[in-house]
């Protein structure tokens, strides 16, 4: 079966399709010479010498809708991620990578042709660029095409995280062109000094300022940048990109393992009986897990699969995650999720960036010590928990922490209880309208109890 | 992607670069006199934004 990627409308020089489940890029005719150029210059060695690009090889199939067209077959990325999923040093890996890609490409007489956030993935801890028709030959004195796109993508969204907020990375969600440069504007006001002032406030004014001129004049007057002065620029930005810091900031669950409830001797148990679930759905492509924080419970994952999705609603967790698999360079991503609102669908036709369940299904999810919180803390019924996961996956690893947990003492201590069904009794009945039991063992020394079950839903 | 490049966006670039030229200008010069009053104490380690890849793994490869 042949199928068209549906985000792969805007670009004129190919399309993205699958055929048998299998991702090809299809590299259209008045594209090719430009595409052999990638290679012939030199710059495709380069790239992937440096991690900055996805690999990819010619095959010989049938193009998708042009048969003069050639077919390209790209390294599979694991699982595909979105700027306002990432925290702020996956962002900033982002910005660098999409930086150096133009530096690169100007070495080998060529110019990135669009810097959208939404091109850079990670692989095994590198942000790479994942799509391979983003150049263009450059042509010496044009300036770049892509510099409003890259303030918008990158640098509004990392100066509001580390001036203003880290939560701001969501503003990315509500504006699929990247944050408009008047708004990052009102919202950094005094913030973020020359670095700002040059590449958000001018820029926005004389957006503002020549933003009607197509209709009443001929775009006459853009001055000619040569080859030096546009990389000092791009230098310029790399360098004021790397200087951005986060502010400290202290969370919910950024020591969390540090002050479980958990003895050390429940703690290698728990890790025990976690290895021994997935040691029984081994071998296995993809797991995720959800409220990993540093990823602790995700690499014993790794252990038995290939590909693992650590998400947590915490930024400092995700970010010493991220922190951990850019030097392992282990095939983990770390991803920010709400579990109470997790990514939606958006963009054209709410088909452009899709929800996480629609990015793939993993073979197992991990939910330890998470489902108290979205049970008691935010008031979601276990029966909906159950249907939802088992639609999200084929295998469910999950622990039961009861009310008699101090854990779940504490976040019953503020409020009432108006949570009869949450028991283990009924945890089971309702789970078990969604799944099959595989597997059930209580912790020694604790109360909790973890689950391997699996989906019902085809 | 395809990007239609804002008129504004590329008029401003010139402004943008003719700063990032006079201050990597200002930066070389102030190397310059920072390395003459540090004669003889030894380079200090540049800092290159190019990542280091001289690693061994599958990286390369696309699968079959």
């Amino acid at each position: 079966m042949t199928s068209r990627e549906f985000s792969s409308f805007r670009d004129p020089s190919g399309v993205v399709f699958s055929r048998d489940g299998v991702l090809y890029r299809q590299v259209n005719p008045a594209y090719i010479p430009t595409f052999r150029k990638i290679y012939d210059s030199g710059l495709y060695d380069a790239l992937i010498e440096r991690r900055l690009m996805i690999p990819h090889k010619a095959v010989d199939i049938e193009p998708l809708d042009n048969p003069e067209a050639i077919v390209i077959k790209p390294k599979r990325i694991p699982y595909i991620s979105y700027p306002y999923e990432w925290s702020f040093g996956q962002y900033k890996a982002a910005a660098l990578t999409t930086l150096n890609l133009q530096l690169a490409a100007l070495e080998h007489g060529m110019l990135l042709k669009d810097a959208s956030a939404y091109n850079i993935q990670f692989v095994d801890g590198y942000a790479v660029l994942m799509d391979t028709l983003s150049f263009e030959e450059y042509v010496d004195g044009r300036p770049w095409s892509a510099y409003g796109q890259f303030c918008r993508h990158f640098v509004a969204p990392l100066l509001l995280m580390s001036k203003v907020d880290v939560r701001l990375s969501k503003l990315m969600q509500s504006h699929i062109d990247g944050i408009p440069l008047d708004l990052a504007d009102t919202l950094l006001g005094a913030r973020g000094g020359f670095f700002k002032y040059q590449h958000i406030r001018l820029h926005a004014r004389a957006t503002a300022k020549h933003g009607v001129d197509g209709q009443n004049e001929s775009r006459r007057g853009i001055t000619s940048i040569g080859k030096s002065s546009l990389t000092a620029m791009i230098n310029a930005l790399a360098e004021g990109v790397s200087k951005l810091k986060l502010k400290d900031f202290i969370t919910e669950w950024g020591d969390y393992y540090r002050r479980t409830n958990y003895t050390p001797d429940a703690a290698n148990e728990k890790e025990t009986i976690v290895a021994r679930y997935l040691a029984e759905i081994a071998p296995f492509d993809s797991a995720w897990d959800f409220g990993a924080n540093d990823g602790t419970y995700t690499r014993i994952a790794l252990k038995y699969g290939k590909h693992a999705v650590a998400f947590d609603i915490d930024h400092e967790a995700v970010e010493r995650n991220f922190t951990a698999v850019s030097k392992s360079h282990e095939s983990m991503l770390p991803l920010l999720l709400d579990l109470t609102a997790p990514s939606p669908s958006i963009g054209f036709a709410n088909a452009e960036r899709v929800s996480i369940d629609r990015r793939g299904r993993p073979d197992v999810l991990m939910i330890l010590a998470v489902v108290h919180h979205l049970a008691i803390s935010n008031n979601l019924p276990l029966g909906m928990i159950a249907e939802w996961t088992s639609r999200l996956c084929r295998n469910l690893i999950i622990e039961f922490v009861p009310k008699e947990d101090s854990q779940v003492k504490i976040l019953l201590a503020t409020r009432q209880d108006i949570f009869p069904q949450y028991n283990e009794h009924d945890f089971e009945r309702l789970f078990l309208e969604h799944f099959t039991l595989t597997g059930k063992q209580t912790i020694s020394g604790s109360k909790r109890t973890l689950y391997l079950l699996k989906s019902k839903h085809p | 992607m395809y990007l239609d490049p804002g008129l504004g966006s590329m008029l401003i670039q010139a402004l943008i670069a003719a700063i990032a030229v006079g201050g990597g200008m200002l930066i070389a010069m102030r190397k310059k006199v920072v390395a003459f009053f540090r004669r003889g104490k030894g380079n200090e380690p540049q800092t290159d934004v190019l990542k280091d890849a001289s690693r061994k793994d599958n990286f390369n490869e696309v699968d079959e």
